[in-house]
Order: C-alpha cells, then sequence, then structure tokens
C-alpha cells in the first residue's frame, strides 16, 4: 500500500518537473488573453473566470486550487477584486512562486492609475474597494503598461527566453498602438455622451472616451437595485436623458431592461472583457466590438 | 486685316515671274531685286528678334526651373518640420495619457498600516421548541464537546472575532475568539489561533497552533458560515458540534489539473472525541487523522469536491456531557475511530453563485469505539464493557433563487448498535437500571429534518428562519429558530 503511494507521488512529481513549459494562471480573462500575446506558444495558460463569471463573487474552488498550485506566474487585476477567494486560493495553493511579493506574483492594479479611491470606507457605501475602482482593463491604455509589466514578469522567471519575450511585447505594442489609434478615431463622436452603469464597472472606459456617468442601477455597489431606487432613476432620465445604459454581461438584464422601457434610452450589452460575446475572443477584438457597440447607439 | 496679309503675298510671288517675262527693262529686274533684297532681310531681321526672345523664353525656363526646385526643397523641409512638431505634440500627448494611466502612489502613513485584518462576526437567535435543554440526550450516545440544543428564547449566541495577516513570506496567522454566554459566566476562547506555511517547496503545506480538523467537510467551517443555524446531528454525535485542537497538519497537494491532496494531522487529543488525562501529555499528540481530498469542476456551471478521512485517539475520562438521569455521570476509557466519507457538488448558472447556486452536501460517519465505561451515581461506581459500532449521515440541500433569497433541505439521520455488558458493579446497583441511565442502550435510529429560508442584503449580512422536526431525543420536537449573521469589518474569503 506506501509502496503504491509513493510510486503514485513519485509519478506525479515527475509529471510536474517534465512540464518545462510555463504555467500562467489568470484571475480574469483578459490577462490571459494578454498574457497569450506576450509568453511564448507553448506556455499553459488558465483562466480562474470566464468572460460571463463576476469575478467578484467566485468561489475558491478545488479546481483553482489544483491549478494555482502548479503556476509560476499568477496575475490578477488586484484592488480587492478577487477578495472573495484570491487570498484563500494562495494560502491553499501551497505555492512559493506566486505569493505576494514575488515575481510569480502579478497585481494589475498596481501599474495603473487608481480611479474612485474611496475618501470613506463605511459599508454603509455598499461594497466598495478601498484601493479604488478594480476594473482598469476598459481602457486600453491601462492594458499596455500591464503588458509591460508581465513582459518583464516573463523576463524575470524565464530569463532564458528574455529576447523572444521582448519581441513580443515589441510586436504587440506596435500592433495595439495602432489599434488605439483607431479606437480614438471611432470614440470622437462620443465624448460628452451620458450613460447610466449597472455597476461601477465602466470608470476607466469612460474617461478614456470622454464619456460621463451619470446614474448607476446599483443603489450602493454591490447591493441590487431596489424598486424605490429605480424610478428615482426614472424621474432623473425623464428630466434629463442619458444616451445609453451600460451592462456587463454577468449583470442581471432585468433592471435595465425595465428603466429602457419606460424611457426609452436603450440599454447596451458590453462585452466587459474576453468571452463576454462570442465575437470577443482577444484583446483587439473585445475593443473593436465595445466601440462597434457604443457607437451603434445613434442620437 | 491678317486674312489680307497671305493673300498679298501670294499675289506678289504670283506676279513676280510675269513681270520678269514681261519685262525687258533691267531697272525694273533690279527694282525687283531690290524688293527680294529687303524682304529677305525684313525676315532674317524678324527671325533674329523671334531667336533672341526664343532664347530669353528658354532662360526664363531655366530661372523658373531652379526656383521651383528650390520651392519644392523648402516644402519638404517644412513638411519634415511639420513631422517634427507633429512627433512632439503626439510624444507630448503619449506622455499626458501615460500621466493618467500612471499609478500614483498612495502610502499610507499610519502606523496601523500594518495591523492585521480584523473581521467580527455578530449573531444572535430567537428559539422556540418543547423540550428542556438541560434534559436532552441522544440515546445510543455519549455525547460532549458542544453539543446539545441552542439556547431557548432570545440569545446572543456566539460573537467571533477573527485577526489575520502574513506574519512574513513565509508565514500566515489567524486567529479567532469566540465569545458567548454559558449562564452567568461569559465564555473566551480560541476556536482557532494558527500559523500556516506559505513557501514549502513541492506543495507542501504546514499548519500548527488550535485550529477545526480536516475530519470532515463541515468540520472547517466557522459557523457564520454554516447554511443552517446548528450542526448536523452526525457532528453532535461524533464531533462534540465541531472538532477543534491543538497541534499540526502537514498537506501536500499533487501538481495536477484535478485537486489531490492528502494530509495528515497530530493533535493535542484533548477535546471530544478525545479525552482527558494521559493525552495532555504525549509530545506526538493524543489524536492522528489521515485525509485525501479530491475535487474539480465539470463544465463551467459545475463543481464537486469528494473526501475521505480517519481519525484516531485514545480518550481517558472522557466525560458524557448529556444524561438524563439525575447524580450520575459516565466518562470513557478505550479507543476510538471515526472514518467519514464527505461529498459536496455546487452548481451554479455560468459560475456565478451570487445570482444562482445550488448545492448538494452528504457526509457519511461511521464510529467505533471499545473500552470501558466508568459509571458513577450517588457515589456508587460501576463498569460497563462498551463496544460502539455507531454511524450516521446528513444530506442537504441549498438554493439560492434570487440573489438575496436562499432555502434549505436538511435530513439527518444516526445509527448505534452498540454491545454494553456490566463487568463490574461493587454497588450493587441494578444492572438494567445501570445500562439505562448510561444512556448507551440503542433504541430508535435518530432522525430530524430541517427546512430553513434566508435573506441577506449584502454579502454581510444574513437573516435566516428555520424549521427542524427533531427526533433526536427521546421525545420528539419541533424547533423554530430566527437567526441573524453579520460580518463587520474585512470579512475573508470562505472555502469551497
Amino acid at each position: 500500500m506506501m509502496k503504491s503511494l509513493l510510486l503514485i507521488l513519485l509519478y506525479l512529481g515527475g509529471l510536474s518537473s517534465a512540464q518545462a513549459a510555463l504555467n500562467i494562471f489568470s484571475g480574469e480573462p483578459e490577462w490571459a488573453a494578454l498574457a497569450k500575446e506576450l509568453s511564448l506558444p507553448d506556455s499553459n495558460i488558465y483562466s480562474a473566470t470566464q468572460g460571463l463569471q463576476d469575478p467578484h463573487h467566485i468561489q475558491a474552488r478545488p479546481a483553482l486550487i489544483a491549478r494555482l498550485r502548479s503556476a509560476d506566474l499568477l496575475i490578477y487585476s488586484g484592488a480587492e477584486l478577487e477578495v472573495g477567494w484570491l487570498p484563500l486560493l494562495l494560502r491553499r495553493a501551497h505555492n512559493a512562486k506566486v505569493q505576494a511579493g514575488k515575481p510569480g506574483n502579478l497585481d494589475a492594479s498596481q501599474t495603473v492609475r487608481l480611479r474612485e479611491i474611496p475618501k470613506n470606507l463605511d459599508r454603509a457605501e455598499g461594497d466598495i474597494h478601498a484601493s479604488g475602482n478594480p476594473h482598469i482593463q476598459t481602457d486600453p491604455r491601462n492594458i499596455l503598461r500591464v503588458a509591460n509589466e508581465i513582459s518583464h514578469r516573463l523576463k524575470r522567471i524565464d530569463p532564458e527566453h528574455s529576447d523572444a519575450y521582448s519581441a513580443r511585447l515589441q510586436d504587440f505594442t506596435k500592433r495595439w498602438k495602432a489599434a488605439m489609434q483607431r479606437w480614438k478615431q471611432q470614440g470622437r463622436s462620443l465624448r460628452g455622451e451620458k450613460v447610466v452603469v449597472y455597476h461601477d464597472q465602466w470608470v476607466y472606459l469612460l474617461h478614456w472616451l470622454k464619456m460621463e456617468q451619470v446614474a448607476t442601477l446599483e443603489p450602493k455597489p454591490g447591493i441590487p437595485p431596489t424598486p424605490g431606487h429605480l424610478s428615482e432613476l426614472k424621474a432623473q432620465m425623464l428630466a434629463s436623458p442619458a444616451r445609453m445604459i451600460l451592462r456587463a454581461p454577468f449583470m442581471d438584464e432585468k433592471p435595465g431592461q425595465w428603466l429602457s422601457a419606460q424611457t426609452g434610452i436603450p440599454t447596451i450589452t458590453l462585452p466587459y472583457t474576453i468571452g463576454g460575446d462570442p465575437q470577443a475572443n482577444d484583446l483587439f477584438q473585445l475593443f473593436d466590438l465595445t466601440l462597434q457597440r457604443l457607437t451603434a447607439v445613434q442620437p | 486685316m491678317l486674312k489680307k496679309i497671305p493673300i498679298a503675298m501670294g499675289l506678289a510671288l504670283f506676279c513676280a515671274p510675269t513681270s520678269l517675262l514681261l519685262a525687258a527693262d533691267n531697272t525694273d529686274l533690279k527694282a525687283i531685286q531690290e524688293q527680294i533684297e529687303a524682304m529677305r532681310a525684313d525676315y532674317e531681321k524678324r527671325l533674329e528678334k523671334m531667336e533672341k526672345r526664343l532664347l530669353q523664353a528658354e532662360a526664363q525656363a531655366a530661372a523658373a526651373k531652379k526656383t521651383a526646385s528650390l520651392a519644392q526643397q523648402n516644402a519638404s523641409q517644412a513638411q519634415v518640420a511639420v513631422n517634427n512638431v507633429q512627433t512632439d505634440i503626439d510624444s507630448v500627448q503619449e506622455d499626458m495619457e501615460a500621466a493618467e494611466t500612471a499609478p500614483v502612489n498612495t502610502h499610507s502613513k499610519s502606523g496601523n498600516a500594518f495591523n492585521p485584518a480584523i473581521s467580527l462576526v455578530l449573531q444572535g437567535r430567537a428559539s422556540t421548541y418543547g423540550n428542556n435543554p438541560d434534559d436532552w440526550h441522544m440515546p445510543g450516545f455519549q455525547l460532549g464537546g458542544e453539543s446539545g440544543l441552542p439556547p431557548r428564547g432570545l440569545s446572543l449566541g456566539e460573537t467571533e472575532l477573527t485577526f489575520s495577516a502574513n506574519a512574513s513570506d513565509w508565514f500566515y496567522g489567524q486567529a479567532t475568539l469566540s465569545v458567548s454566554d454559558d449562564g452567568d459566566e461569559t465564555d473566551v476562547g480560541f476556536e482557532e489561533a494558527y500559523i500556516d506555511t506559505l513557501s514549502l517547496p513541492y506543495g507542501l503545506g504546514l499548519r500548527f497552533g488550535r485550529f477545526y480538523s480536516a475530519i470532515a467537510f463541515q468540520n472547517t467551517v466557522h459557523t457564520h458560515a454554516w447554511d443552517f443555524s446548528d450542526s448536523p446531528l452526525a457532528y453532535q454525535a461524533f464531533l462534540g458540534g465541531q472538532y477543534s485542537d491543538d497541534g499540526l497538519r502537514l498537506s501536500w497537494i499533487a501538481p495536477t489539473d484535478t485537486f489531490f491532496e492528502v494530509g495528515a494531522e497530530v493533535l493535542r487529543g484533548d477535546n471530544y472525541p478525545g479525552g482527558d488525562a494521559n493525552n495532555n501529555s504525549k509530545i506526538y499528540g493524543g489524536a492522528h487523522s489521515a485525509f485525501i481530498h479530491l475535487g474539480g469542476d465539470f463544465g463551467i456551471d459545475n463543481s464537486w469536491k469528494f473526501g475521505l478521512a480517519q481519525m484516531f485517539v485514545q480518550p481517558e475520562d472522557r466525560v458524557s456531557s448529556h444524561l438524563q438521569a439525575p447524580d450520575t455521570s459516565l466518562s470513557y476509557d478505550g479507543d476510538s475511530r471515526l472514518t467519514t466519507a464527505s461529498a459536496l457538488y455546487k452548481w451554479a448558472p455560468n459560475g456565478n453563485p451570487q445570482q444562482r447556486a445550488f448545492t448538494l452536501e452528504s457526509e457519511y460517519f461511521y464510529r467505533s469505539e471499545s473500552g470501558v465505561q466508568h459509571f458513577l451515581q450517588n457515589g456508587n461506581s460501576a463498569s460497563i464493557d462498551y463496544d460502539g459500532p455507531q454511524q450516521g449521515f446528513y444530506l442537504q440541500g441549498v438554493y439560492k433563487f434570487r440573489p438575496e433569497w436562499r432555502a434549505g433541505l436538511r435530513y439527518d439521520w444516526l445509527h448505534s448498535n452498540n454491545k454494553l455488558r456490566v463487568s463490574s458493579n461493587p454497588g450493587g446497583l441494578d444492572p438494567h437500571q445501570i445500562l439505562a441511565d448510561s444512556g448507551l442502550e440503542n433504541s430508535s435510529d435518530p432522525y430530524r429534518l430541517t427546512a430553513m429560508m434566508d435573506f441577506s442584503h449584502s454579502e454581510f449580512g444574513r437573516f435566516r428562519l428555520q424549521y427542524e422536526y427533531d427526533h433526536s431525543a427521546a421525545k420528539s420536537d419541533n424547533l423554530w429558530t430566527l437567526q441573524y449573521i453579520f460580518s463587520l469589518g474585512t470579512h475573508g474569503a470562505h472555502q469551497f
């Protein structure tokens, strides 16, 4: 019995050392997609959440512990977005390489300027994030910043392929900058437009496109819309209508639909991240589709 | 006018030969010659003029060409300048955008920045039922620990205070203080106080201090995170409600995509199902357990976990906490081996448990105990040879049908097959009465059916209504409980 168990352990140990390619564990699909652009083609990239999942509220499932156990690099949005599951995963996964402070632990929020840092920390304000709004991937300029950091970490973890990582970053940067020019042109017409959002998760997108958020369907962050709050919004919208209501695919459809029906303001579903829409399969498509959906709304 | 000139010239040319033939006069000829000469001279003059003008024009053209190329040069120079300016603008714009997205250092200057995360859980309940909680006993099982009915009426229950922080890049520490009222006294105790390693190699992890044993799934869950307001009957019968003890746990996670974990615990063995005395002095611990966990996902909607565990402890002087007979005590010396199988399945559409979710959990317990029960009644003692195979299980399902609302059902069942024999009876008590008063005689299998519904305004507060049809004690009972659970401060992640 003990002998066969030992053999199994040796076998499993052998499996782990045989896999020379990098294992990358991403908290969210956007960082997985970015890692795919920047790492070598043979790396194994796993995303803890998928496009239709709300990254605030998943659970520390055994499958995630198992994946994080073998990860060489962990990439996550940070700013307490994953506070409900990642700290537990980190402790449970028994993996020294991805603990805080190690090169294998990449908190994307540290590389960009966070917005909406609350002045007053009180749960009466809802489920707020003390470090600021964590939904940073909706601004393509942030993607570039995180890309630089990912590439830097890849080189530290796997110095042997340093040149290859540099080339990948250079190539991506070139393509991304060109795409950013295009999106900027497309987004010109959106300047100054007012929008209503479901949850405060479009701050970076709106800031980039210089659009204005005038209301949220949630009365407080993380608190589902209440009938009272919705009727207040209806009055507000009838008095001073917004151009559109923005929704992420994993948010409840009904409150937005109700407000649309009452006010005639269209609700549009943006992909939010990779896989948030069948047409958003990589970062370029994500922003292409986002701008397409935004600009399709006629005044 | 212009038309007339060629006509006149034609006439002149036509007339010239005729006049040559007709005129015999030399002077006439001479005059004609002179005329021709004059015409030629005139033509040549004009030709010369034209040549001159042509040359001038050519010169002018060349000059123009020169100016043009100069202008072109100037234009391209200007273009370069424009381009340079554009690059400058671009770089300024890039700088501005970079500044817009650049991280801002907001270092906290407070000396409290390194304080551990603190979370406070406030709970309270109102319970009503028929049985007297002081008389409560589950026939066939020697109970211990914190098993029992909740207090009747309004009560605060247990207030939990949790501190946690990384101690270094190697260690993480967490402590949970539990404060509760027990009659006139206030009980303050550490439910857990442990250190976890973070950086051991090869997927190894070590936990030491006081912690909830991994003997069964729900055993490691804090009371505020339970799906029902009380623990399953099996936990009351086999683990004293919930088993935490002092010691260490070593576990290893396989580098596989399917979760595979094996672990072993060495614990003090002081708490039920362990007992006092001898266990205290053992450096290698009084209770030993081992476990295997497997887990994974089926698609994005389904996840599962399965566990097997066994614990062996040799309690000495393990005192029974609930006996019906007055002035009677019972303590146990012997072996206790508990084996558990646990299964947990969770469903959440698109992997979003926040919106809608279903959880199905079942655990099976088998315990075999073999030893001597020391019976003491009004100063008379007796010994009972006790051989107790016992088993139990629970099955529970909880459905979250709206983000705020959940409903759950649970079925509990226990079975004992104790073999009892009075082996010594120096006090001359009635042997039948001894067995009856020990509470260990097998009776009808205890069972319980529980239904609950809870409402959570946010993830930090919950209200619960629970009904139980309880057939665990000698007399069946109906229990109603209204409960609240609030979590203040930074609240850490809950386990799967």
